[in-house]
């Protein structure tokens, strides 16, 4: 009874905006069978091979450091398990960024290592989770017989299962990006993938019945691979603990601990610690700091550019010039200091004698030029991001950075977090009512999925449906505010509450309700003052869980008038033209304010968050 | 410390919450709703000054980059339908204009700011005026490229001594996606489509890159990964002003080898103006129109070429900074706006055909 009003809820937010969209449909009759050409369909088996990639990946890492740091004693176990769950918070196209800066290699596999280091949280998660939950006797049984290793292979077949879960999820989410994958072929053979042929289509107006067509082949194969996940929950495959459980104890490693350690910690510097670390080198200014590029600026502006003053590489075709990093840092010092020389200035790393050639030298020099004077005055002035200098100029930037993205994003961020507060708070109350149903009720699976449409289909299809549905005259007021956000919010992101939480319930004794039944407690009190209670932890972590989707959801809620205010929005805005430091410091101020309730949480509460039974 | 279990009763939290979003839809009416597509970095503090001028409260929904304009054409046509609550549409860019006009979802207004903006770049039945334009260019790395050795058009993407170190963005999207239409409309269909697909092949051989975006392909130069790309004359702007040893080309000037041409004549580069409309049906006409006139006044226009952006004026007395160019000092792509902005939606389904797969 008390899941009515919540199904009706959920269908006004989550289902109606797609059900206009999927309406269009009858629009074109032939818009579905216009999808089974050869091109779409290589597109397709293309996106598929890049999930199953992204998948392994998550899986290679993930199982091995979720178990590691959720059942052995490696060093930090408790530090390294959080800090795991980091790159699943940073938006895939910031650890794009980051990666192809420091790596060289481009293409198909390198798009499958990023997604695959993106989304092995998720395997990590369930796979902690499933491994805390195996019975200590079943360990004790399996160390009698073959020691160690016989320990190790009865917690490999017992959280296989789960792994798996999560790969699926993995393999989701790499299906369904776009711009990751876009990014990272720049360079080399370009890797097209499905979600590029869904955003081009809604391009072309006057087809919308193709475009809502596009997000169909997406959804299949989404509801595809999860639906062998929500058979396993639904069977308890996924969680192994008995009815008279025993919680095991830390597996103690041995001569291998040191060997596990170091993976644990490799893959918490490469997945978490490397993009953060990376954004705050460029919010200190990084680059101009420790290579004082403001100085090329007068390089440059000294006689037609550098080139001119290096020296052509022998049997290199004309214009050709070598393109490898020591070459082409050995030219700009070059020019730099003929620059700076020509200036009147000190030359930075070479003495003058090995300045060549003499022509930029020899050429007037007009000090007084606008463009000139600026590059001098940002050498010596209060820009000291442009200076040079070091890591004391190095900290000055970083903190300037981090108080001028303050200053312009305060009310972003605050907006941000008010709507993602708000987005997390209805979405709670609302889940444990359907998550409730889901294992109770007789259609809780055909529930479950429902849940997940809003998640599965392009973000584009779902904003639109939502425009759609509320840009009348009734909800004028509404639709222009930040209510009009938390309402795309909770449509789009309950589906995920109810996963967590519905697997919470299913682990909480019937018998307990059915005691608070016939002890007179109604269905709010039994579900809200029995069940909710026992799954405390579980509702904590999809609070958070929901909170942090909230504040880098950017996709569907850039077509939405309100949603000009988000500090996601603001971050793209200044990726365009802003300063890399600014930008930096904006998405690092971002990516806290995704992690602050979780880090809050750590450090005064002692109970661990859960986001699975 | 032992730890209680949370006592809550999110029972009587949901109306509260609930309030709480209802409270934050009662906003108050804006006078005026604009879209704007140019980006937010510069026209946010425009809005502002535009708002301290006049007292009027305007509620702008910018873009992102990540949506190239099409999240608000959408919107627009999507609002339309339904209640439309939009009434000034400042676009960067030109093809999708003329879509909203073929939809017939614009209104005329002949704005007296406007009347020494070229015809060329004015509609005649005065449903948009164009304003500060960007022009396709070549981003060249001066490290990597000796002077005298640029690139100096369209068909250098093919030339084996560029082999691997040239780009250009995809042109599904963007500025890049009306370049490619003019090229159908200029070059021809047949002419077209073979380049196009000879780029396609050309990547697949490691002769040409084919990026994400412009964005990207004056990062890529900047950093001396590539030693040059197309872009916009704004990308370009901002590797120059971070102080990046880039140099401007504008492509297919001459008659030359690289360069495009059509009867005998270079080609030019396209240049690609900012529009801007009055949307039908809109709830504030008259506040519409002034902020029309504000934005279409020489002013504007001349802080827009001293903006990080390097919009160039349309109008030729408008000044402009020594690294802004001027109309008239390169050869632009003759081109038909109106025919590009109608042709441009089956053009994106054709080079999809080409591009995606």
């Amino acid at each position: 009874m008390l899941s009515w009003p919540a199904l009706g809820a959920f269908m006004a937010v989550g289902l109606a905006p797609l059900a206009v969209m999927f309406v269009r449909l009858q629009e074109d009759p032939r818009a579905i069978a216009a999808l089974m050409d050869e091109r779409t369909l290589g597109l397709l088996g293309r996106t598929t091979l890049l999930g199953c990639g992204a998948a392994l990946v998550a899986l290679v890492i993930g199982l091995p450091f979720g178990f590691l740091v959720a059942r052995t004693n490696v060093p930090g176990a408790a530090a390294l398990r959080t800090l795991g769950v980091v790159p699943i918070l940073v938006p895939p196209i910031m650890l794009a960024m980051t990666w192809t800066m420091v790596l060289d290699a481009r293409g198909p596999l390198m798009c499958a290592l990023i997604l695959g280091f993106a989304t092995f949280p998720l395997v990590s998660l369930f796979t902690s989770r499933a491994a805390e939950r195996i019975d200590t006797r079943r360990e004790e049984a399996a160390r009698l017989i073959g020691g160690l290793p016989a320990v190790l292979s009865l917690n490999l077949q017992l959280v296989l299962p789960a792994a798996l879960g999560g790969a699926l999820l993995s393999f989701i989410v790499a299906i369904n990006d776009f711009a990751l994958p876009d990014y990272v072929s720049a360079v080399g053979r370009k890797f097209n993938v499905y979600a590029g042929e869904v955003f081009s289509t809604w391009q072309v107006d006057g087809k919308e019945a193709r475009a809502v067509a596009t997000a169909l082949p997406l959804v299949a194969l989404t509801l595809l691979a999860i639906t062998p996940l929500l058979m396993l929950r639904r069977r308890d495959q996924l969680t192994t603990i008995d009815g008279d459980f025993e919680a095991p104890g830390r597996i103690q490693l041995g001569r291998w601990r040191s060997v596990a350690t170091t993976f644990c910690v490799l893959v918490v510097a490469v997945a978490a610690i490397l993009p953060i670390g990376r954004l705050a080198y460029e919010a200190g200014g990084g680059p101009r700091v420790f290579s004082g590029i403001s100085i090329r600026r007068v390089a440059w502006l000294q006689g037609g550019g550098a080139a001119a003053n290096a020296p052509a590489p022998t049997g290199s075709p004309a214009g050709g010039q070598d393109l490898s990093k020591a070459a082409r840092e050995a030219t700009v010092e070059k020019s730099q200091n003929a620059a700076l020389l020509s200036a009147g200035l000190e030359p930075r790393a070479q003495p003058p004698a090995q300045v060549a050639p003499s022509a930029m030298r020899n050429r007037a020099v007009d000090l007084a030029a606008p463009e000139v004077a600026a590059a001098i005055a940002a050498r010596e002035g209060d820009d000291v991001s442009d200076a040079g200098g070091g890591i004391p100029v190095f900290v000055g930037n970083l903190r300037a950075a981090f108080a001028r993205a303050f200053e312009l994003s305060r009310e972003s961020l605050a907006s941000s977090l008010l709507i993602a507060l708000l987005t997390a708070s209805i979405c709670l109350p609302l889940a444990l009512v359907l998550g409730h149903a889901v294992r109770r009720s007789r259609r809780g699976a055909l529930l479950q999925v429902a849940s997940l449409l809003p998640l599965v289909v392009p973000a584009t299809l779902f904003g639109i449906g939502t425009i759609v549905l509320w840009n009348r005259e009734f909800s004028a007021r509404f639709y222009d505010s930040q209510g009009l956000v938390v309402l795309l919010f909770v449509g789009r992101f309950l589906g995920i509450a109810v996963l967590i939480v519905s697997g919470a319930i299913a682990s909480y004794s019937v018998r307990l309700e059915e005691s608070a039944r016939l002890a007179g407690a109604g269905p709010i009190g039994r579900l809200f003052m029995v069940v909710a209670p026992g799954i405390w932890p579980t509702l904590v972590g999809t609070w958070i869980a929901i909170f942090a989707l909230s504040i880098r959801e950017l996709d569907a809620a850039v077509l939405v008038p309100a949603a000009n205010d988000t500090a996601m929005f603001r971050v793209f805005n200044a990726v365009h033209f802003g300063r890399d430091d600014f930008v930096s410091a904006l998405a690092l101020l971002v990516i806290f304010s995704i992690l602050l309730p979780g880090a809050l949480w750590s450090l005064f509460f002692r109970a661990r968050l859960r986001f699975l039974p | 410390m032992s730890r209680q279990p949370l006592s809550p009763s999110p029972s009587r939290l949901i109306p509260l919450l609930l309030t709480c979003t209802a409270l934050a839809g009662c906003g108050r009416e804006p006078d005026l709703v604009v879209r704007v597509s140019l980006d937010q970095i510069f026209s946010e503090e425009l809005i502002r000054e535009f708002e301290a001028q006049t007292g009027l409260d305007v509620k702008a929904q910018y873009d992102i980059e990540q949506t190239k304009t099409v999240g608000h054409v959408r919107a627009i046509i999507e609002e339309a339908r339904t209640r439309p609550r939009t009434d000034v549409f400042w676009n960067n860019e030109i093809a999708q204009t003329i879509r909203l006009a073929e939809l017939g979802l614009l209104q005329p207004y002949e704005s007296p700011a406007a009347a020494d903006v070229p015809a060329t770049f004015k509609d005649p039945s005065a449903l948009w005026v164009g304003f500060g334009a960007r022009a396709r260019v070549l981003i060249v790395n001066t490290d990597l490229v000796a002077a005298g050795q640029e690139p100096s058009g369209t068909l250098d993407l093919f030339d084996e001594r560029w082999r691997g170190k040239c780009g250009i963005a995809r042109p599904l999207t963007g500025t890049t996606l009306t370049h490619a239409t003019a090229l159908y409309q200029t070059m021809g269909e047949e002419w077209t489509a073979g380049f196009m697909n000879e780029l396609v092949e050309a990547n697949g051989k490691g002769q040409v890159q084919i990026l994400e975006s412009n964005g990207q392909a004056m990062k890529l130069v900047e950093n001396g990964e590539l030693s040059w790309a197309f872009t916009d004359t704004d990308d370009f702007n901002v590797a120059r002003m971070d102080g990046s040893p880039v140099q401007r080309v504008y492509p297919d000037q001459v008659v030359a080898k690289g360069c495009l041409q059509r009867d005998g004549e270079p080609l030019g580069t396209l240049l690609i103006p900012n529009s801007i409309m009055l949307l039908a049906d809109a709830p504030h006409p008259e506040n519409a129109k002034r902020f029309i006139d504000w934005v279409l006044s020489k002013e504007l226009e001349e802080r827009l070429a001293n903006s990080r952006s390097a919009q160039i004026p349309v109008r030729r007395d408008v000044p402009r900074p020594a690294h802004v160019g001027k109309i008239g000092d390169f050869r632009a792509m003759g081109v038909d706006y109106v025919t590009l902005g109608r042709t441009i939606g089956e053009r994106t389904e054709a080079l999809k055909e080409i591009f995606l797969r």
